[in-house]
């Protein structure tokens, strides 16, 4: 049974009382939450998903409503694992957001068997495409319209879990957050696209999430052999350049963009030994012109 | 004056065409060194590991680099900036 096939009275139910589980690539989560309006979302972008019966979860979530006398003139929302609380209280319409931020930072902090790279992964003809990059890079503006138009598979728009033992990228696909322009950008690229209701004056400024294509999720355990790590760079009315660069310079931004590289050590610096190797490594800047966009991705997994 | 790898810990390398990565996993710092970094480092890492003196340094790293002629002085600073990051000790 998947998320979408539970009404919405029994999903309230089970997350009020013992606790919704559900998968979400890899991991099993048990979220409790009173917060109708994080059911709505997660039913929503989590519709493919399949419910769990398992009692164990990988990690136990709470968001809750915050206390205290200041939630009566603005009510809060707080996020917590096991009971500990990572962040500052946020405004209550940013209850779903902050759930898919506090997810992110179960896997990057404390999934330890993977190299976490601060990196969106697609994969197509059976090599991943890692697209590492800060925020604002346009990694998953790109990461949407390759899923959405392209035909590739979203392992994920945010973390690359890569298994040190194999060197092959682990697939979570989870929803695609989407930040502000690129919103109505993707809205009117992929009319049929399922998005969350936006979430205005976030930290990161109006945020909306992107449903991961069904069948990404359906494929969801199998593993992606990398095949290239491309570096995008949007700017807006810039021209498409796709440059190749040095392993050695790739290597250090790779390093630079891993979330756990110095808690693993020598493992970590062996397999991403390995996984650029492997891998074309290039810079892609793009202003806007997501076919082409599309097509200059293609090339590389034709290589 | 002579250098060798640390006995604090071990120093793993891969060498990349553009560069070479060398992790101190003593430090667990990492370090990219291009160029004239990377023939120094080489030339200490290449066997028989260990003690070399600065001329067989400057010989072994001139041969690797012939179009940059580095300097004695060259080489002796980047040795001491290698030193302080770790990746090399004096013997």
């Amino acid at each position: 049974m998947t998320l979408v096939d539970l009404p919405s009275s029994e999903l309230l139910s089970r997350a009020r009382e013992y606790g919704l589980v559900f998968q979400a690539g890899r991991f099993n989560i048990r979220l409790h939450t009173r917060i109708p309006a994080v059911l709505k979302s997660l039913q929503l972008m989590y519709a493919d998903q399949n419910l769990v019966d398992e009692p164990f979860a990988d990690f136990t979530v709470r968001v809750t409503r915050g206390s205290g006398i200041r939630c009566c003139y603005h009510p809060q929302s707080v996020f917590s694992l096991n009971g500990a609380r990572p962040f500052a209280p946020l405004p209550l319409a940013h209850a779903f957001p902050l759930l898919e931020w506090g997810l992110n930072w179960c896997v990057s902090q404390h999934c330890h068997q993977y190299l976490v790279i601060h990196a969106a992964v697609v994969e197509k003809h059976g090599r991943a495409l890692i697209l590492p990059g800060l925020p604002g890079s346009g990694k998953s503006t790109l990461s949407a319209a390759l899923t959405g138009r392209g035909g590739w598979r979203l392992l994920s728009d945010e973390l690359t879990l890569i298994d040190p033992k194999t060197g092959c990228v682990h697939a979570n696909p989870r929803p695609i957050s989407l930040k502000n322009a690129s919103i109505e950008r993707i809205r009117s690229y992929l009319p049929q696209a399922v998005l969350s209701p936006p979430v205005h004056d976030t930290v990161k400024g109006t945020v909306a999430h992107l449903r991961p294509p069904r069948e990404s999720v359906l494929a969801q355990t199998n593993d992606a052999i990398p095949g290239a790590i491309v570096f995008p760079r949007f700017e807006k009315g810039a021209k498409l350049q796709l440059s190749e660069i040095g392993q050695g310079d790739t290597f250090m931004r790779m390093a630079d963009n891993a979330f756990n590289y110095s808690i693993l050590g020598a493992v970590a610096f062996r397999a991403l030994t390995t996984l650029v190797e492997k891998s074309l490594c290039r810079e892609f800047v793009y202003g806007g012109d997501l076919d082409s966009a599309l097509e200059c991705m293609e090339s590389l997994v034709q290589q | 004056m002579s250098w060798r790898l640390p006995e604090s810990g071990p120093i793993l390398w891969h060498a990349f065409p553009d560069g070479l990565v060398v992790f101190n996993a003593h430090r667990k710092t990492t370090h990219y060194l291009p160029d004239a970094a990377k023939a120094v480092f080489g030339v200490a890492c290449t066997p028989p590991t260990g003690v070399h003196c600065l001329p067989e340094f400057h010989q072994a790293v001139t041969e690797a680099l012939p179009d940059a002629k580095p300097t004695k002085a060259d080489i002796l600073a980047i040795l001491e900036a290698l030193e302080r990051q770790g990746l090399l000790e004096k013997a």
